[in-house]
């Protein structure tokens, strides 16, 4: 049999009598905070961090009265859902009225009715546990569906991988390596404040996409192992902005603006894009550049350079950090490139525990 | 002085309230025994304090209540509205002061 903790209940009032009589009726099936002030009991909410299921709130007390205590529970995210029942006298009307309309969820009259006061606290506690539950339902059942979708597109990215004849571990330590890049980012004053936490998961998620527009070449220059021509060279290209209508159309079936998508869609649009302008399809120039592409450029290029390709072998990893910090500054954001001496053992790690078959 | 312990205190009403636990109801007339409120209530009357009077007054009109101590709760309650309307308290703090003691001295015996 599962132990299930006790519901808190709080009682505020100056008068001890009054406290005992409602502690009395409650205390067989909860568990009793008392408190004797208004400035006690919000002490108790806020420096304590008590969190009760219901707390029943006296109006008249003589410092803080109950109105300016549930007013602050209403203005804090920590306090404002839990129900408050005030104690008034009887025949008080009009108190009754203007508690309900300032927030309370009911009230409970003195002289205090043993049964009364029992079933209004219980259905409160039944109330809050029951509305607890099912946010905890809705907010797993959002999660599950995003992870749904993410999961979707991802499988939707390997299976294109596939048809390049690459293995699809390339997607896996895209990701990886972004990981440990953003990771790392962190740390400089310059990056923190543009990757907000809660970004950070969708942006690295996001570069499992960065060439689902791959789907949009044809096989034949995709996979030819000579050298490409121009023309078929900007056929290639223009995988970048597949990728980037691939996400749109994505994008206009769900009605929200995702994070996940919009990082897809900037880095799948411009991972080819070079810190000095010369790069493709829109030629743009240093930090107008996503810092999401930034990123991915050094981490695509990277695995593409220390992994065989239909058209080169595999460089070994000091060689291929070298190419990169070549292109510090012209190819590449200079900062980020800074970062590879700090990064480069676990980039390795990851190399190696992930490889093509 | 003569009174009707009935009209001052309904215990059966008190312990119906309080799940019969008599212990539980001795304790509690025992705080009201040794409480002050009557005392803050004169000296806020005398300073001239209205708010703090009123609300002492509705405090002992609670207290009674919950207590069942009948006639202390009918003789605050009609003080706290005298108060409010700033009527002419005097006769009826007189009146309260009297049923007070009589109910400190019910409620004193009811707990031995």
């Amino acid at each position: 049999m599962i132990h299930e903790t006790r519901d808190v209940i709080l009682i505020v009032d100056d008068i001890e009598i009054n406290r005992m009589i409602l502690a009395e009726i409650l205390k067989d099936d909860y568990d009793i905070v008392e408190a004797g002030s208004g400035t006690e009991a919000l002490s108790i909410l806020f420096e304590d961090e008590l969190s009760p299921t219901v707390v029943l709130l006296d109006i008249m007390m003589p410092d803080i009265d109950g109105f300016q205590v549930l007013e602050k529970m209403k203005n804090s995210d920590s306090t404002k859902h839990i129900p408050v029942l005030f104690i008034t006298a009887a025949n008080s009307d009009e108190t009754e009225s203007l508690g309900l309309k300032s927030g309370a969820a009911d009230y409970v009259a003195k002289p205090f009715n043993h049964d009364v006061v029992r079933a209004r606290v219980d259905n409160h506690i039944k109330l809050a546990r029951y509305r607890n539950k099912l946010e905890q339902l809705v907010a797993k059942k959002a999660a599950e569906v995003t992870r749904t979708y993410e999961q979707t597109l991802e499988i939707l990215a390997t299976i294109i991988e596939y048809r390049n004849l690459e293995s699809g571990a390339h997607i896996r330590r895209t990701t990886l390596l972004t990981e440990i890049m953003v990771m790392k980012m962190l740390e400089m004053d310059k990056f923190r404040p543009l990757l907000l936490d809660e970004n950070i998961i969708s942006l690295i998620k996001a570069s499992a996409l960065h060439d689902i527009g791959k789907i949009g070449i044809s096989d034949r220059i995709l996979l030819k192992p000579g050298k490409l021509t121009p023309e078929e060279f900007d056929i290639i290209k223009t995988h970048t902005t597949i990728s980037s209508q691939i996400i749109d159309s994505i994008s206009a079936t769900l009605p929200d603006e995702d994070m996940y998508l919009k990082y897809a869609k900037e880095i799948g649009h411009f991972h080819h894009e070079r810190w000095d302008g010369g790069g493709y399809p829109n030629g743009l120039k240093g930090d107008n550049i996503p810092l999401s592409a930034r990123i991915i450029s050094i981490v695509d290029v990277y695995d593409a350079l220390v992994n065989p390709r239909c058209y080169k072998a595999a460089y070994p990893y000091d060689v291929s950090l070298d190419i990169i910090r070549q292109g510090k500054g012209t190819q590449f954001d200079p900062d980020i490139v800074d970062l590879l001496p700090e990064v480069g053992a676990l980039f390795k790690d990851i190399e190696e525990s992930y490889q093509d078959h | 002085m003569s009174f009707v312990k009935e009209e001052y205190i309904d215990v059966q009403d008190a312990l119906k309230r309080i799940g019969g636990n008599v212990d539980l109801y001795k304790r509690l007339l025992g705080r009201f025994v040794d409480g002050d409120q009557l005392k803050q209530l004169e000296a806020a009357l005398d300073s001239g304090n209205k708010e703090d009077a009123s609300r002492l007054a509705h405090t002992i009109k609670g207290v009674a209540a919950n207590l069942s101590l009948v006639k202390l709760r009918e003789v605050s309650a009609d003080l706290e509205q005298n108060i409010i309307g700033d009527h002419d308290h005097t006769a009826k703090l007189n009146e309260l002061k009297d049923v007070y003691d009589v109910t400190v001295q019910i409620a004193s015996e009811t707990i031995t």
